[in-house]
């Protein structure tokens, strides 16, 4: 059964177009409403979203993208290039929701239209929305990017002519990390449904519910239905949304190696330090995260790297400074306690579940005998491996790995009780407590979840993992943050090794603690400067202290110096020394609004930070929860009488995932993940393995969709009717034919 | 001649047995629309008690359901009281509530079935453009407007997205099939007339996705 509903909501076009045969039969509709088409009317590669009636299809907008990666230093400006393509016969809308690095700050946006270009300004998101609102209805073309989540947009252009198309340019700006000797740029190109426990649901983004007093008409208010755009089954049709990528990398020093974990790429050096780098296939599929990492050659001195930009009063600056390895570099002789937690929830299917196991198959090889461990998984549902840490001995280690070994993904993501779980237990005395977190962080409970980490952390340290093509960076590095610890990205199988091998040098070895810095001048006098962080984390094996400052022009006169130490280590940066570059101050705009969400999670009042993060994203016209860019042209393009249709584009499901495994809602809902009732279940022996969910493709409906019979609508009336009448006529014919027998028959007596 | 004569009588009596079935077909087929007719009278009663803020009025003693809303087609002149559920029962008396969705005249996804040649025979001359209107227990009406009528087959499940409003009218198809219990449905899409912009069609129930490459 679910097989077939599989088979019949699920087609690629190819069926669709078999089936055309038999269903073109029942496809006489009377009318046929806007938007709607018949598959006659279809030219070749074209997305159509099939709908109730057989035979009538809506075609859904298109988006290309192109993307320019320019990396000089640690910094990259991108410009991606959304076409919009609307390849039906009616006035289109198309809404497109993309992800984007986690720390990007967009600050331009054009809307290209043949010859023309519109640039964006930036405006309060309610205020664009409401405008964007407006030149939809006039008919004026109109395009809008809004933030829903630090990593996630949307992008919506209203009145794309029939056939045509139209470009939306958007540029950001974003700082890479380096650690344990390398550079590293992603690029997120898929977004991940996520899983909100509230309502036991996967979908991509929940529009905020605008708050009270914002004046906002009721009509707006029921414009935003959260998005769950259409997502695509590529089990059933090739994947969707071509990319094309191009990064040219100017890392300011030697470089060793270059290389794409996750793409097959072409490297063209053009200097020293210079390379141009283009994917081999012409273009992707948006299903899978790109991620390009470089070694800086190791040279004697200590890597600084420095950049900076005046803007008007101001000057801002970015430093990136390796401290030097600890001296004891040997096994700490702290004995741990390691708490693994496992999400083995749908979203996690295939590839990322298969990475995760062997993951913590690494992990569990790696404890020494003086550790204790435990493991905890959960979807719906949270289970343990032991009751508590247990000693890392060769039997426990085995028992781990079975269990492990039997966990298959399956359900939704609530995360809360595991988290709740692992962070209850206190750190016993000398020991260290360690909680690792291995998830793709699919889920939209984030901020509740931070603040959970925050309040019950105590000595613990919490280390997350990001499994999976499209895992969520922004929960992870956050979740770290909250948790005191790091964050590594696997994006599969293949990674597990590099990924983990730096994972754990981080659990084993001390990190640097209790760096400071300070800006000042040459007498010694303290400099006015706005920095973040305000305090440098705790730093582990191979990562460096990353800053950005905010300091008067003045400063860069007097070339201040950036003096950071611990302990007797010290290293000074003088102003004048870093180099002059472009949008260091949207970097720092960025990393501000990023400390302002934060402070909402030790208690700052919303209105305040509302209004300061909406005062920084008009002035450095920077996309934000609170400001969106919106560009409308002037001339009204589509005729009055001419109906607008409104179409999400679909997304594609991230490589690897399983349609059936992860687009169903929860298998038991939400219950359980309330807090106080972590309901763990315990077992001291490892559970025997569950029947293989190999029949998995178990077709669930998507987000939303409802699915019902259709009832039966006719009586029996003209059934009865006609056979009623059937009797009757036959009766009057054997009476009629019986007569005149009976007659002769009478006379035959006589 | 005793075989003629019980010949005779045997014909006589197949004759006789025959006009009796065909009777009794004849008043089944007729206590069809009796029915139909007299139960939406009854109904109408119970939705008057419905209006007066009773709930669950069952229209008569034994009836397993109860009128859940009224239904109006002004271009049709037909006015019928909706019952809730969409079982066989059910449907003789009036068309019926498809459980499972949203009470008619709500805002969301709700479904009303009937019979084609019964009570929602009138669907046969609804057009993009007819009006409905629902009138909801508390007495609120809200109108709504057809923008499409469509067939679909009832051997393929049938889904939507649970967040359109939208109101559609299910009943067999063909209109003058001669069995009854056939795969087809003719449904009438509509949507709520109250809509600020009704020139953008919402997403038409866009269902299934299907993909080719770009």
């Amino acid at each position: 059964m679910n097989a077939r509903l599989l088979n019949v909501l699920c087609t690629s076009l190819t069926a669709a177009l078999f089936a055309l045969p038999i269903s073109s039969a029942t496809a006489q509709t009377p009318n046929t409403p806007p938007g709607l088409m018949a598959l006659g009317d279809v030219q070749r590669g074209q997305l159509l979203y099939r709908t109730t009636e057989p035979g009538r299809y809506v075609p859904a907008p298109l988006v290309a993208t192109e993307i320019d990666i320019g990396v000089s230093g640690i910094v990259a400006r991108a410009t991606v290039k959304q076409y919009f393509v609307n390849p039906t016969k009616d006035w289109l809308e198309g809404r497109y929701v993309f992800p984007l690095p986690e720390n990007a700050a967009v600050n331009r946006m054009k809307m290209v239209i043949g010859e023309r270009v519109i640039e964006a300004k930036i405006a309060e998101r309610i205020a664009a929305r409401r405008a964007y609102e407006t030149a939809k209805k006039s008919g004026r073309r109109a395009a809008l990017v809004e933030q829903h989540r630090p990593n996630i947009f949307s992008n919506n252009v209203a009145n794309i002519p029939p056939g045509g198309r139209i470009a939306v340019e958007l540029h950001y700006v974003q700082r890479l990390s380096y650690d344990s000797g390398k550079f590293s740029l992603r690029f997120p190109l898929v977004v991940a449904p996520r899983f909100d426990p509230a309502g036991g649901v996967r979908h991509l983004v929940k529009q905020p519910v605008p708050e009270n007093g914002d004046g906002m008409p009721a009509p707006l208010r029921v414009a935003l239905p959260p998005v769950i755009a259409p997502v695509h089954n590529a089990e059933k049709a090739p994947p969707l949304n071509p990319v094309t990528l191009n990064v040219t990398l100017d890392a300011g020093m030697a470089l060793t190696s270059v290389a794409s974990a996750t793409h097959k790429i072409g490297v063209t050096k053009t200097g020293t330090g210079k390379r141009r780098v283009t994917l081999n296939a012409k273009t992707v599929p948006a299903d899978r995260d790109f991620t390009l990492h470089w070694a800086p050659k190791l040279t004697a001195k200590p890597l600084v790297a420095a950049f900076r930009e005046t803007v008007g009063k101001d000057v801002f600056v970015t430093a990136l400074v390796m401290p030097p390895a600890p001296q004891d570099t040997a096994r700490p002789t702290r004995p741990r306690d390691i708490v693994f937690i496992l999400d083995r929830s749908g979203s996690m299917g295939g590839v990322s579940i298969r990475a995760a196991r062997s993951a913590l198959d690494t992990a569990i090889d790696r404890l020494g005998p003086q550790d204790r461990f435990n493991l905890i998984r959960f979807s719906n549902e949270t289970d343990s491996l032991f009751e508590g840490a247990m000693p890392a001995t060769d039997t426990n280690r085995l028992f781990a790995k079975m269990y492990l070994r039997d966990t298959r993904a399956d359900g939704g993501t609530v995360m809360r009780p595991a988290l709740h779980a692992a962070l209850n237990d206190k750190a016993e005395n000398g020991r260290l407590r360690q909680v690792v977190f291995v998830t793709d962080g699919a889920v939209s409970n984030e901020t509740q979840l931070f603040r959970d980490i925050h309040q019950r952390l105590d000595n613990s340290r919490l280390f997350t993992i990001g499994i999976g093509s499209a895992s969520n960076s922004y929960f992870m590095r956050k979740a770290a943050e909250a948790g005191r610890g790091t964050f590594v990205y696997i994006p599969d199988a293949a990674q597990v090794k590099s990924g983990m091998t730096s994972m754990l040098e981080k659990l084993e070895r001390p990190a640097v603690t209790g760096i400071s810095y300070a800006w000042a001048n040459d007498s010694a006098t303290q400099s006015l400067h706005e920095s973040f962080p305000a305090a440098v984390p705790d730093l582990y094996y191979g990562e460096p202290v990353v800053l950005v400052s905010r300091l008067p022009a003045a400063a860069l006169d007097r070339n201040d110096i950036l003096t950071l130490s611990a302990g007797n280590w010290k290293s000074d940066l003088r102003l004048a020394d870093a180099r002059p570059a472009k949008g260091i101050g949207t970097l720092w705009a960025r990393d501000k609004i990023t400390a302002l969400s934060d402070s909402l999670r030790d208690g700052a009042p919303k209105p305040a930070v509302r209004a300061a993060i909406t005062k920084i994203g008009l002035t450095h016209s920077l996309v934000t929860r609170y400001t969106s860019l919106l560009a409308t042209e002037k001339t009204v393009s589509r005729p009055a009488g001419a109906p607008l249709i409104t179409g999400d584009a679909p997304v594609n499901l991230p490589h690897g995932w399983r349609f059936g495994a992860t687009m169903g809602s929860g298998k038991s809902g939400g219950p359980g993940a309330h807090p106080g009732k972590a309901m763990l279940k315990r077992s001291a022996t490892p559970p025997k393995p569950r029947a293989l969910d190999s029949a998995g493709a178990e077709l669930k409906f998507p987000v939303a969709m409802k699915s019902m019979n259709l009832p039966a609508g006719a009586t029996p009336f003209l059934v009865h009717l006609a056979i009623g009448l059937g009797l009757l006529m036959i009766a009057a014919v054997v009476f009629v034919v019986a007569v005149p027998s009976r007659r002769s028959s009478l006379r035959r007596t006589a | 001649m005793t075989r003629y004569l019980s010949g005779r009588t045997a014909l006589l009596a197949a004759v006789m047995l025959l006009a009796a079935g065909g009777v009794w077909q004849l008043g089944s087929a007729l206590f069809i629309p009796a029915k139909a007719v007299v139960a939406q009278i009854l109904l109408h009663r119970a939705w008057d008690r419905t209006l007066a803020g009773e709930a669950n009025v069952k229209p008569w003693p034994w009836a397993d359901t109860w009128p859940v809303a009224r239904l109006k087609l002004p271009d049709t002149g037909t006015d019928l009281i909706v019952l809730a559920g969409a079982s066989g029962q059910a449907l003789a008396f009036g068309p019926g509530h498809v459980g499972g969705t949203v009470a008619p005249g709500r805002p969301g996804l709700s479904m009303i079935g009937g019979h084609r040649d019964t009570h929602l025979k009138a669907l046969a001359r609804l057009k993009p453009g007819s009006r409905v209107q629902i009138q909801r227990p508390d007495g609120a009406t809200r109108m709504y407007r057809v923008d499409a009528t469509t067939i679909a087959d009832s051997r393929h499940p049938w889904a939507a997205p649970e967040d359109v409003d939208r109101l559609v009218l299910v009943t067999c198809y063909p209109f003058d099939a001669l069995i009854p219990g056939g795969p087809l449905r003719y449904l009438v899409h509509a949507t709520p007339l109250y809509t600020a912009d009704v020139s953008s069609v919402r997403r038409p129930t866009g269902i299934s996705r299907t993909g080719a490459p770009y």
